[in-house]
């Protein structure tokens, strides 16, 4: 039997050999860069760990290589009414490509578990919290964060306090190695400059033309066609927020889910958000 | 007398037949002790004389009390209730008990549920009991014995107003004062207190005012509380009280290892924690801390304590603390570095528990239930659950419970509806898709047997989707009476 080392998981703090010392006597140009790029790479927690891949070369570029796994993200419904429903299903899906076990916690606790199932997140992967208000939300997501591999808090009125959460939060995600996801129930009035690493917007794709959908026979007449979702990028560091909005698509997902990987493919030109759609074209085509 | 109903009924005798009454003997006559509740149809009373009841009541079956039986009973309820419900337990002989509810009953989702869940599991033992909860010991005993209900709680402060209403007799009087006060026609609580201290103290001596000053906390009233088993209790006495707060979190650290180590001498670990701290003026006061798996982890039960311990009064302060187990279960003793931890998403949960309360963290798993929302089980979070739902059907990612009535008009017996009216807007549909049929839960008992829900998923304008149903199968009115609702939404 081949017998291999694992691989040890690449964390910016885990061990840190000393910087590299310029000689002594002359100082040398090329060594004192050297140290200033080591002290860099080691205190910009940024652009490294374990990413969640999207699959499309041009997106994955942008975002550094895919979804920060060791982060927080935030989640917000379109400003149309009922966008919780496809937020929730979002969250699920970013949960369940982060593999392992999800502790989700809420206020309100609606969601239906079979729902979640089919985006990925198996009953046996599920830790159901029901919290009295939206800080004790935040603190059973910071509780579970070393335990889980994802940890989702649905947050039903945001305030100020929740910018000085989002930063515990973010350090104590990429400590533990947790994805941690803060998804909104409805859209807030005003966007808090929280500190998640990206900020995505979810708005329920229509269903494909009639024609299209003559090709997914319903059992009771045309039927609806897979349900795709369409995914604003609103706020990201990096590269990315130079595209900022960026509208994508997330189809529905082959079965079962495979690990740190979300498929997302260009919005469709004349999708759900027009204006985004042609932000994501440049991007494809970049 | 239900002791004995209880005693019969497990050495599988038949039961006495009624109408039947308990005698026990009082100086020289002998006097009705208990009566069944046939007897008291009947117009017995307890303290009545046994030869009147006999004479009254021809047939009366009449049975010895057995006083020491009654408190050895009640004792070994007490027993039951230290390991299950409080870890403060007093006696309150004959035939009460005194159960201390501060530090309990957020396991139980308040004061409230807490009396409920007793009462019940009580009437399931088949023992009749009426519960009441207030501020004082002495006002409890009166609300649980002469309130109306059969479960009162004074809501704090309030005890004054709570009691007044009640006989004076609900105020644990020495034979003879309670007719004495009736005779000056003082007949409740109430009356009495607007009465003036000092003529009620020169009339009744003071152990009425006594009484009187416990019912609304105005004299302590120490409980004799049942004391903890010692084989799973680590204590700390200290020399010096100490009284603030972090001297607390440091006896936690103390204990929590010592009852670890007693707990493994045992092999057992900890399913629930009671901490005491007894105050130096003779109070004590109490947490208890529940586990979603058997623990022994030093680390973990301190933690627990820590979310715990922040709700506790150190008062003039605190001379000893306990750390006992009152309920424990086998737990192997497990070898160190073999692969992760099981026990650390149990311990999450614990603290999770211990932060939002009982039931609050859980997991879900799949039931064999009919409608979708019967589909969907609570489980503890120690197990994970096996399986699944079915894969091909669409279900959407949030529940309406309960579903939520719409207007609609569609062709019978399977077509969507075409525009419906919910929440006060009109919504047109684009496109559907259904119908998948489900049949009600003819298998469990209270169910109509008959019913039928057609599903249909619809997509709105914007692109929502939703999930609509029909009740009845648009043909058979005893299906269900055609109205539309909506139930989910997908993601």
């Amino acid at each position: 039997m081949n017998m291999e080392p694992a691989p040890t998981p690449s964390r910016p703090h885990s061990h840190q050999p000393s910087p590299p010392r310029p000689p002594a006597g002359r100082p040398d140009r090329r060594a004192a860069l050297e140290a200033l790029r080591h002290s860099l790479a080691t205190t910009a927690p940024a652009g490294d760990g374990p990413r969640i891949a999207t699959g499309h070369p041009g997106f994955d570029r942008l975002l550094g290589g895919g979804l920060a796994a060791h982060a927080l993200h935030e989640i917000l419904p379109a400003a149309t009414p009922h966008a919780h429903g496809p937020a929730a299903a979002f969250a699920a899906r970013l949960a369940a490509a982060a593999g392992g076990e999800t502790l989700w916690a809420s206020r309100r606790l609606d969601i239906f578990p079979p729902g979640l199932a089919l985006a990925g997140l198996a009953p046996g992967r599920l830790l159901l919290a029901r919290t009295r208000t939206d800080q004790e939300t935040l603190a059973a997501m910071e509780e579970a964060m070393e335990s889980v591999a994802a940890v989702v808090g649905e947050i039903l009125r945001p305030g100020p306090w929740l910018v000085a959460a989002s930063r515990r939060l973010q350090l104590r995600a990429s400590r533990a190695g947790t994805l941690a996801l803060i998804l909104h129930r409805e859209a807030p009035p005003t966007r808090l400059p929280t500190l998640a690493a990206t900020c995505w917007q979810v708005a329920p794709a229509p269903a494909p033309p009639a024609e299209v959908r003559a090709l997914f026979p319903g059992p009771g007449g045309s039927g609806l066609g897979p349900r795709q979702l369409a995914l604003t990028l609103a706020r990201a560091r990096g590269p990315a927020a130079m595209h900022l909005p960026l509208t994508l698509c997330l189809p529905p997902g082959p079965e079962p889910h495979a690990p740190n990987h979300l498929p997302l493919v260009p919005a469709l030109a004349g999708g759900a958000a027009g204006a985004g759609a042609r932000a994501g074209e440049r991007t494809a085509a970049a | 007398m239900e002791r004995l109903a209880r005693a019969r009924a497990q050495a599988n005798e038949p039961p006495l037949p009624e109408p039947l009454v308990l005698g026990t003997r009082r100086g020289s006559r002998r006097e009705v002790a208990a009566c069944s509740a046939a007897a008291a149809a009947l117009g017995i009373r307890p303290g009545e004389p046994l030869a009147a009841a006999c004479a009254r009541v021809p047939g009366l079956q009449v049975a010895e009390a057995e006083p020491e039986a009654d408190r050895a009973a009640l004792t070994r309820l007490a027993r039951w209730m230290q390991a299950r419900i409080s870890p403060l337990v007093a006696l309150d002989p004959p035939d009460g008990l005194w159960l201390e509810s501060a530090g309990a009953s957020h396991l139980f989702g308040g004061e409230q549920r807490l009396l409920q869940r007793l009462l019940a599991r009580l009437a399931a033992s088949g023992i009749t009991a009426r519960a009441g909860l207030a501020e004082t010991a002495g006002a409890a005993h009166a609300l649980a014995r002469f309130a109306p209900g059969a479960c009162t709680i004074a809501p704090p402060h309030t005890t004054a107003e709570a009691i007044a209403p009640l006989p004076v007799a609900a105020l644990r009087l020495q034979a003879g004062e309670a007719q004495a006060l009736a005779r000056l026609g003082i007949a409740s609580i109430g009356d009495l207190l607007a009465l003036p201290r000092a003529a009620l103290g020169r009339r009744f001596g003071l152990a009425l005012l006594r009484r009187l000053d416990q019912a609304l906390g105005q004299a302590g009233e120490p409980l004799d509380h049942l004391p903890h088993e010692t084989a799973r209790a680590a204590a700390i006495m200290l020399a010096e009280p100490v009284a603030h707060a972090a001297a607390l979190h440091g006896l936690i650290d103390r204990l929590a290892p010592q009852l670890a180590r007693l707990l493994e001498r045992r092999g057992e670990g900890a399913r629930a924690l009671d901490l005491l701290f007894h105050r130096i003026d003779g109070t004590i006061a109490a947490l208890r801390a529940g586990t979603a798996a058997p623990t022994r982890e030093p680390a973990h039960i301190a933690r627990l304590l820590h979310l715990l311990v922040e709700d506790v009064d150190p008062g003039f302060g605190i001379e000893m603390a306990v750390l006992a187990c009152p309920r424990a279960a086998p737990l192997a003793p497990r070898q160190l570095g073999t692969g992760p931890d099981p026990a650390t998403l149990a311990e999450v949960a614990d603290r999770l528990s211990a932060r939002l309360g009982p039931g609050a963290v859980f997991r879900v798993a799949p039931r064999p239930g009919a409608f979708p929302e019967a589909t969907v089980a609570h489980a503890p979070p120690g197990h994970p659950a096996a399986g699944s739902w079915p894969r091909h059907l669409p279900r959407p990612t949030r529940l309406l419970d309960p579903p939520e009535r719409i207007e609609a008009i569609a062709m019978l017996p399977d077509r969507p509806p075409a525009a419906f009216r919910w929440r006060g807007r009109r919504h047109r549909v684009r496109a559907a898709d259904g119908p998948e049929r489900m049949h009600a839960a003819w298998w469990e008992a209270g169910a109509d047997p008959n019913a039928v829900r057609d599903y249909f998923t619809v997509e709105l304008e914007d692109g929502t989707r939703l999930w609509l149903y029909r009740s009845g199968d648009g043909e058979d009115p005893d299906s269900g009476d055609f109205g539309w609702h909506v139930q989910g939404l997908f993601g």
